[in-house]
């Protein structure tokens, strides 16, 4: 194994808070003086021949040089999606699941499928555990009945089983109902409204599937959540290659009255033109650093904003997560389709690469052991040698499937200012953070 | 290595939670936080007159007259200030203040370079005398009617309470002023230092700077509250390199941390330590030293985990438990000592070696009976007087070291065994289900942190701190008799007890009981009243127990203390229930 450059184990930055040090290996932030910075960034540009300071290359030696090891099999599951629709109402042109059937025939979920992956679920999570069921599409709500029967069921049976039950579910709001929002309310959701910003983008961007304009359907939806909200409201803004600025759009967003509010960009998706690429990607980064920049202008002033993109980098960041996967998919995760087949998450609904058995056959474990074991960060090129790689984790399955890594740069380049960010509110705005170990 | 060698310190100050548990929480272990108790006084404090670590107690005496600050330096007296409000304060009591002495007092606050002409007053051993400070010439004098040696001593020597007259004379506006008080008292009702100090009086003539004295001062001088040897800082990986865990010059200046620092040794520090130079160059580089320990990163204080008791009764049954084992530890910890021989049959570095560590025995039995009192406090302020009744009843079995484990009372000499069993019984807990002494102080002190008065919480940590001195000096005496044959140390290996009937085993269990008595009226009565009987039982313990216990043990047998049979007041007691399970 070759030796890892120092642009691999520390990252060097500054804040209005002053110098900083991003140690790769356990996720550990520390602040530094000018003089150690400056010696810092000689050492990272002269790797090998200017030497770190020695109090820091100890740090690198005692802590973790990595992300917590891989366990020896494959995680409990405690959280299933069940793609309830595999349609969906709406033509957007960007969507990765081709209005939900991916690529298939128009599916959807028999209630005995829900009942049993609700059933395996609860057989599968430890006990006393939290599960979380989500409801996925295509659009989840053109299978009503069955979701409204499945949350029921799933609630009763997890109180059996002694379980703590969650909910997710990713809507377009078009067809959403005052009864919908009575039971997201009922039940402890998590709701997530796609919303891609004002009428001008929105109707563009998210066309009905006979391309009449969304935004008065997706509003009236909204409206149901907002008067009887949910726990959790958040919206989804997808952006593609012909997106404009973005703040606009997340201030517009937010004012609807969401918790918060996050930006995906489209990386692969079947009609490739929607995709950010080459200086799309430089573009988007920008915007998406000039969105964190507004938000923590807000947040400096005391006032609350919840771009969702920058709280959950924030929150990673004080936590010190260092993970060795992208995300849960195929770990704790699972996304079962409308036969029942179970697949690592609901975007790969369909690709046999990551398909780990069925409700009917069983999960395989062995081969999720497998995926996780070999798509461990470590692993991934380049990632390997990135420092932002256990923040990150390699990238997500579907579009690294797809396009490969095409986002690093955007990736970094937005950590970077997540960075900054923590460390400035770090110290100005506390109240924002959890409780950090006693000192 | 050049002073260049040692590069300035960097900052490196953990943000995130990762980075703040990385470079603190490692080590931790539930354990207690060894720090002055409430009840730390004054004297409790490293201080002397040259100039001591915490306070420099010359200082004391620049407030020797009322109202009055002054300097006192070689042969001369100066006038700092007047406390001219508390005069006039003064003056309004009626009889405080007589017009002469205020009107004395108004002209040395008028100004001037005002400084003691002569002095009168009673001088201690010296007895009363008159002289002027100037003429004092620093020659050591002892002995009534001569001259202090300075005026720093004669002001030292004014007896507290007594008349003192001073004629102070200024040569800018030229004038003379006579007054007369009593010499001040530096102490209020409490014990404290008197209201008219200043905060950081006492402090302000420190050595400066205080780091210099600790390269100069020779090495394992200097007191345990003020190390200039301590563990080096830990890596942040656990390591169980015992080469981490030896003592290491303070201001070594090596300053490496990813290598254990050389070992400190009692020959020639200064050549590992920093120069003057150095340490006021870098001064920032030494580090903080807790627990016995540099910290070079932040310092999290440990949890404390005991597990609360149920109730008040089952605290009860706890404390006397605890009394129970200090009063059984007591036995055995004083038969170890009287089996020790004595000075006078031995020799040279054997009878040094020996000599501390009955010196230190003694200390500690001295320690345990002072838990003793500890316990039984904060007894009588859970059951309240007069329900209160003393826990004197001896512990059948003591904690085992380990879960469902008790030892029984083992009364032997101070043998290898011994030795190492002592070490067990003191050693710390470091876990809370840990059947230690120190576990079952842990439970004690959980219950008593959540309502109880602060003094019992005070008291029991005090208990557990001077537990850890105990276990620290045990360790220490096992090495110090190591070089040493057992056979060369204890009078026997094997002592038995004296019979019953035998003379000075009558003697001596007459002494313990009449001392048990003493004990329990002390207790009962409660402090201050019954302060007289505590006190003297402890004088029984190092004179009249000391006598008898040594003649038994002169005459072969081994140091077996009864506790009467049949009387209600001493009654063994057994370990509670619950202490025994998980």
């Amino acid at each position: 194994m070759t030796v890892l450059p120092i642009s691999a184990k520390l990252k060097q930055f500054s804040s209005s808070a002053g110098q900083h040090l991003f140690i790769v290996g356990g996720s550990r932030i520390y602040d530094i003086d000018d003089a150690t910075a400056k010696s810092l960034e000689r050492a990272l540009l002269l790797d090998g021949i200017e030497p770190i300071p020695v109090e820091i290359a100890a740090l690198l030696d005692r802590g973790p040089a990595g992300p917590p090891s891989a366990p020896a099999g494959a995680p409990k599951i405690t959280a299933l999606s069940l793609n309830v629709a595999q349609s969906c109402n709406m033509g957007c042109g960007y969507c990765y699941a081709e209005q939900g059937t991916f690529g298939g025939a128009k599916k959807v979920m028999s209630p005995e499928t829900a009942r049993s992956s609700v059933d395996r679920l609860l057989q599968w999570a430890p006990a006393d555990s939290r599960v979380v069921v989500a409801f996925m599409g295509g659009e989840p709500l053109l299978n009503r009945e069955l979701l409204h029967s499945t949350v029921r069921y799933a609630a009763a049976a997890a109180q059996r089983s002694g379980h703590r039950c969650a909910f997710s579910l990713t809507t377009n709001a078009t067809l959403l109902t005052a009864a919908d929002a009575e039971l997201f309310a009922d039940y402890p959701f998590s709701i997530t409204v796609s919303i891609d910003g004002p009428a001008g983008v929105q109707d563009r961007q998210r066309p009905m599937l006979g391309g009449q304009a969304s935004t008065v359907r997706t509003l009236r939806g909204l409206e149901h959540l907002l008067r009887r909200r949910p726990r959790q409201l958040d919206a989804r803004m997808t952006v593609t290659a012909q997106s404009g600025p973005l703040v606009p759009v997340l201030d517009h967003v937010l004012a609807l009255g969401f918790d918060a509010a996050g930006f995906a960009p489209v990386v692969a998706a079947p009609r490739p033109g929607t995709e950010i690429h080459g200086a799309a990607t430089a573009q988007f980064t920008e915007a998406m650093i000039d969105c964190g920049r507004h938000a923590l202008a807000k947040l400096l002033a005391g006032e609350r904003y919840g771009f969702a993109n920058l709280l959950t980098a924030l929150h990673e960041l004080h936590k010190g997560s260092a993970r060795a996967h992208p995300c849960g998919a195929g770990a704790g995760y699972l996304s079962i389709d409308a036969d029942g087949d179970a697949f690592g998450c609901h975007r790969l609904v369909g690709d046999e690469r990551f398909r780990f058995g069925s409700l009917a056959e069983g999960i395989d474990d062995e081969r999720r052991f497998h995926h996780l074991s070999d798509h461990a960060v470590d692993l991934q090129e380049p990632c390997r040698s990135c420092w932002a790689r256990y923040l990150c984790g390699g990238g997500c399955y579907h579009e690294v499937a797809a396009r490969g890594r095409t986002h690093c740069d955007y990736i970094r380049g937005w950590l970077g200012f997540c960075l900054e960010a923590y460390a400035t509110l770090g110290t100005a705005r506390p109240d924002l953070f959890g409780p950090l170990p006693s000192r | 290595m050049s002073d260049s060698d040692i590069s300035e310190p960097i900052k490196l100050l953990a943000r995130n939670a990762p980075a703040i548990r990385k470079t603190q929480a490692v080590y931790a272990k539930p354990r207690l936080v060894v720090g002055n108790p409430i009840s730390t006084r004054l004297e409790s404090g490293i201080g002397n007159c040259f100039p001591g670590l915490e306070c420099d107690l010359r200082n004391l005496e620049r407030r020797f007259f009322p109202f009055l600050e002054t300097d006192v330096i070689d042969n001369k007296i100066a006038l700092v200030s007047v406390d001219i409000a508390g005069v006039e304060a003064a003056r309004k009591k009626k009889g405080a203040i007589d017009e002469p002495t205020y009107r004395a007092y108004r002209a040395l606050a008028a100004g001037g370079d005002w400084t003691v002409k002569s002095i009168k007053g009673t001088f201690g051993p010296l007895k009363t005398l008159q002289f002027e400070p100037s003429k004092l010439r620093n020659r050591s004098s002892t002995g009534e009617g001569r001259l202090p040696i300075n005026a720093w001593t004669a002001v030292r020597l004014l007896t507290e309470g007594t008349d003192v007259f001073l004629t102070w004379h200024t040569r800018k506006p030229a004038a003379t002023v006579d007054i007369s008080g009593k010499r001040a008292r530096y102490l209020n009702d409490d014990g404290a230092l008197a209201d008219m100090f200043a905060p950081g009086e006492l402090t302000q003539s420190l050595c400066s700077p205080w780091t210099h004295d600790f390269r100069d001062c020779a090495c394992f001088y200097w007191a345990s509250n003020h190390p200039d040897i301590a563990l080096p800082p830990l890596p942040s990986e656990p390591t169980t390199d015992p080469k981490w865990y030896v003592p290491v010059p303070w201001e070594r200046r090596d300053r490496t941390l990813n290598t254990p620092p050389k070992p400190a040794t009692n020959q020639d520090p200064t050549r590992v330590e920093m120069r003057y130079y150095e340490i006021n160059r870098v001064w920032q580089k030494l580090n903080f030293v807790i627990e016995g320990r540099e910290q070079s990163t932040p310092y999290a204080q440990r949890a404390f985990l005991g597990t609360p008791l149920p109730d008040d009764k089952t605290l009860e049954t706890h404390l006397r438990y605890a009394a129970g084992v200090e009063l059984a530890v007591l036995h055995e910890y004083l038969a170890a000592a009287y089996s020790l021989k004595p000075d006078g049959v031995l020799n040279g570095r054997l009878r040094d070696d020996v000599r501390a560590t009955r010196a230190e025995l003694m200390r500690i039995a001295l320690g345990e009976m002072r838990h003793l009192r500890g316990v039984n406090t904060v007894l009588a302020s859970l059951l309240g007087r007069p329900n209160y009744e003393p826990a004197l009843g001896i512990a059948t079995l003591l904690p085992g070291g380990k879960l469902n484990k008790t030892v029984a009372v083992l009364i032997s000499a101070f043998t290898l065994d011994a030795q190492q069993r002592f070490i067990d019984i003191e050693k710390p807990s470091e876990a809370v289900t840990a059947q230690t002494v120190d576990g079952l102080y842990a439970n004690i002190l959980a219950t008593l942190v959540k309502g109880h008065p602060p003094e019992d919480v005070q008291a029991v940590r005090t208990i557990m701190t001077e537990g850890e001195d105990h276990y620290r000096t045990f360790l220490a005496l096992q090495e110090w008799l190591k070089p040493h044959k057992p056979a060369t140390y204890l009078r026997s290996e094997k002592p038995k007890p004296a019979p019953k009937n035998h003379a000075l085993n009558q003697t001596l269990q007459r002494e313990y009981v009449w001392l048990l008595d003493k004990l329990y009226s002390g207790y009962k009565t409660g402090l201050p009243d019954g302060a007289l009987d505590v006190n003297a039982a402890r004088n029984a313990m190092v004179s009249r127990l000391d006598k008898a216990a040594d003649d038994l043990t002169d005459a072969g047998f081994l140091l077996a203390l009864d506790l009467p049979a049949n009387d209600a007041r001493f009654k063994p007691v057994a370990p509670p229930p619950s202490l025994l399970k998980p």
